[in-house]
This record gives C-alpha cells, sequence and structure tokens, in this order.
C-alpha cells in the first residue's frame, strides 16, 4: 500500500488505525546512508531495520541526526551505553559522553561473512520540546568471531529531528547494505 | 484492517500524575502487544509497573513478578537490576528528568492459561548533561489468569507527563 494512503488511514473502506508504515529503502553502495524525509510530525516512534551492512575496514556502525533535513548532521552533544557481548564468551561495556555519534555496534571486519544485522528505534524526532532518543539492538560478525550488541543513546539537544544519517566510524561511507526506516502510526 | 502489522489499539496519558492505568488494551485479539511509554519525570528511578486482570484489581500482592534488567549508563559502570517473587515489574522503563523512551513487548497477557512475559528496551536522560541511561530489561507475571491492563507508577515524584500508546502485532 503506498505510503500516503496508509498515512490516511483507508484501507478498503475501513479506518486502519496505527500500523508500522515503511518510509524508505536505501540499498548502500560506497556512501553514507541519508535519510533525510522522516514525516517526522506524523511518527511519534521511528523503526530502522539494518540488514547485511558492510564496512571497508575495521570499524563500528553509527548514527547521526540532523535539525536542516540533512543539510548538516550534528557531531554534538550525543551520549550512548551499550553491552556488547561475544559468542566466545567477553562481554563488556560500550559507552561514551562525548563521541560524535550514536554507537550502534562494532566492530565489523572486511572478512567475507562480517556483516552488520538488527534495528534501532528512536523516540521523539518530530517534538522539539524533547531529547532525541535510541534504542538499538544488533547482530554482527566480527571477522570469524560472533557478537551481539545492545543498548541507548541521546542527542541531548530538544530540537525537532528531520533526518537521519548511517554510517561506518564516525561517521563515514560503508562498503554495501540495505537499510529502511519505518514510521509507527498512531493513527 | 492490515493483516501481519502492527495495529493501535489505544493511548492513554496524564500531566502531574503519580501513575497511569492503561485498561482494556489487551485481547483476544493479539497474543503480542507493543507498549511505547514516552514520559518526563523530575525523580530519577526506575518506572514500577503492575498488571491488571479482567476484574480490573491492580496485581500488587502475591509475589507473582520477577525480572532482570541490565541498567547501561554512559558515564558510570553498568549494573544488575533483579528480583524474584516480587510485587511488580522494575526497570522495564525509567524515569527521567529530560524524558525516556521505552518499547516494551507483553506476550499472552490475556491468555489465561499462560503466564505474561515481557521485554523491553529504553533510554533516558536524568539531567542535560550528566546522566544518560538505558536498559534492557526481561519479566514475567507469574500467574496464568487473564491480564487487560497495566499500572505504570512513578515511585519519586509525579510524571510531568506520561503517554503510552498500546499497539497489537498481528
Amino acid at each position: 500500500m503506498p505510503l500516503g494512503a496508509a498515512r490516511f488511514g483507508l484501507l478498503g473502506g475501513v479506518a486502519d488505525l496505527g500500523k508500522l508504515e515503511l518510509i524508505e529503502t536505501q540499498t548502500i553502495s560506497s556512501d553514507l546512508a541519508n535519510f533525510t524525509t522522516l514525516y517526522e510530525s506524523t511518527y511519534n516512534v521511528h523503526l530502522l531495520t539494518l540488514t547485511d551492512l558492510k564496512t571497508t575496514t575495521q570499524t563500528e556502525f553509527g548514527l547521526r541526526v540532523s535539525d536542516d533535513n540533512g543539510t548538516t548532521y550534528e557531531t554534538t552533544p550525543y551520549q550512548f551505553a551499550n553491552q556488547r557481548g561475544s559468542a566466545g564468551g567477553t562481554f563488556d561495556e560500550r559507552k561514551s559522553t562525548v563521541q560524535q555519534s550514536i554507537r550502534l555496534g562494532g566492530d565489523v571486519t572486511t572478512a567475507t561473512n562480517s556483516v552488520l544485522n538488527g534495528y534501532v528505534y528512536i523516540y521523539n524526532a518530530g517534538d522539539s520540546t524533547k531529547y532525541t532518543f535510541t534504542t538499538s539492538h544488533i547482530t554482527f560478525q566480527f571477522g570469524t568471531n560472533y557478537y551481539m550488541e545492545f543498548g541507548s543513546g541521546v542527542y541531548a539537544t530538544a530540537s525537532t529531528i528531520n533526518a537521519l544519517q548511517i554510517g561506518q566510524g564516525i561517521l563515514g561511507a560503508f562498503s554495501s547494505g540495505t537499510i529502511s526506516a519505518y514510521g509507527i502510526a498512531e493513527s | 484492517m492490515a493483516v501481519g502489522n502492527l495495529e493501535f489499539i489505544k493511548s492513554a496519558s496524564g500531566t502531574t500524575v503519580s501513575s497511569l492505568s492503561v485498561t482494556d488494551c489487551f485481547s483476544a485479539d493479539y497474543d503480542v502487544y507493543q507498549v511505547v511509554i514516552d514520559n518526563d519525570n523530575a525523580g530519577n528511578n526506575d518506572l514500577y509497573i503492575r498488571v491488571i486482570n479482567n476484574s480490573g484489581t491492580v496485581i500488587s500482592t502475591g509475589s507473582k513478578y520477577d525480572y532482570a534488567n541490565l541498567e547501561l549508563n554512559a558515564s558510570t559502570g553498568f549494573t544488575q537490576n533483579k528480583n524474584a517473587g516480587f510485587n511488580e515489574f522494575r526497570g522495564i522503563g525509567y524515569q527521567a528528568l529530560e524524558g525516556a523512551g521505552t518499547i516494551a513487548t507483553f506476550y499472552n497477557p490475556y491468555v489465561s492459561s499462560s503466564y505474561t512475559f515481557a521485554t523491553s528496551q529504553t533510554a533516558s536522560m536524568y539531567t542535560t548533561s550528566s546522566y544518560f541511561r538505558g536498559g534492557k530489561s526481561i519479566g514475567v507475571y507469574k500467574n496464568a489468569d487473564t491480564i487487560t491492563g497495566l499500572e505504570i507508577n512513578a515511585p519519586s515524584s509525579n510524571f510531568s507527563y506520561i503517554n503510552v500508546s498500546v499497539y497489537g502485532v498481528k
């Protein structure tokens, strides 16, 4: 169903209240993923799904926000706190109050099957009076070692966020992968 | 009605309240529910969440709740919080001065032959610059009865605002 029809709640003549609505899917090749249309006045919660993201070097993936429709992406103030765990036995804390992006997960390497998958929820993007929060859960191969990473982040400025950027490191183009952005509609 | 989707059931909200009840949000129509909690509060504490049965009773006795969560702090060490045989869920979401976002998933609340399970993830900011914390939580209400709603409590000071939206997973 087209997004427009979904947003106006028409499905076979029956009011269709609330659902997960696809905003956009991007298939990346040697680029950053920039989502410059979020319909942030419609959705209070967004969901990103990350599928088979590959890096150009050993590094993590992260997220930045924009309040000028993607003309610039903010480099501060972000905070995050993640728990990373390996099937090989080591669990550790990944956290920062000063990093210039919200960490999602890593390290991912350039090995053949070293890819990252997962999801990110984003809260309050369209509310100019609130901070924008994220929660995420990621699974990936760190070379031949299997890892998961879950956690939370914040862009600690009260503003309207109208674009999102996903990239590798802090924060650059990545090799490949698919990312979809959804809005959770209340009405 | 769409098939294979999230379907909005209801929302409830309050301002300057210590507690919010979301009634009649669970039914035979769905087995799994997504609950989005958006709140702001001058205190820095866990949300205390109790279930409401189909008689309208808030279950706050009987030691029927188990929960475990990991508190993820951006500026200090992470901590485990857990209890077995408690009288509420703690840590499914947080209070926070600068707001909090939570998504919790409840499984089988309306199925009278099944326990009610919960998983959640949350993010919150206590003060403007110094205290970001996230959380990952699991819980179970260990009584096989019919649950139709939730009561969400702020244990320290009132919510400045709280909004809860409930979706069925179809």
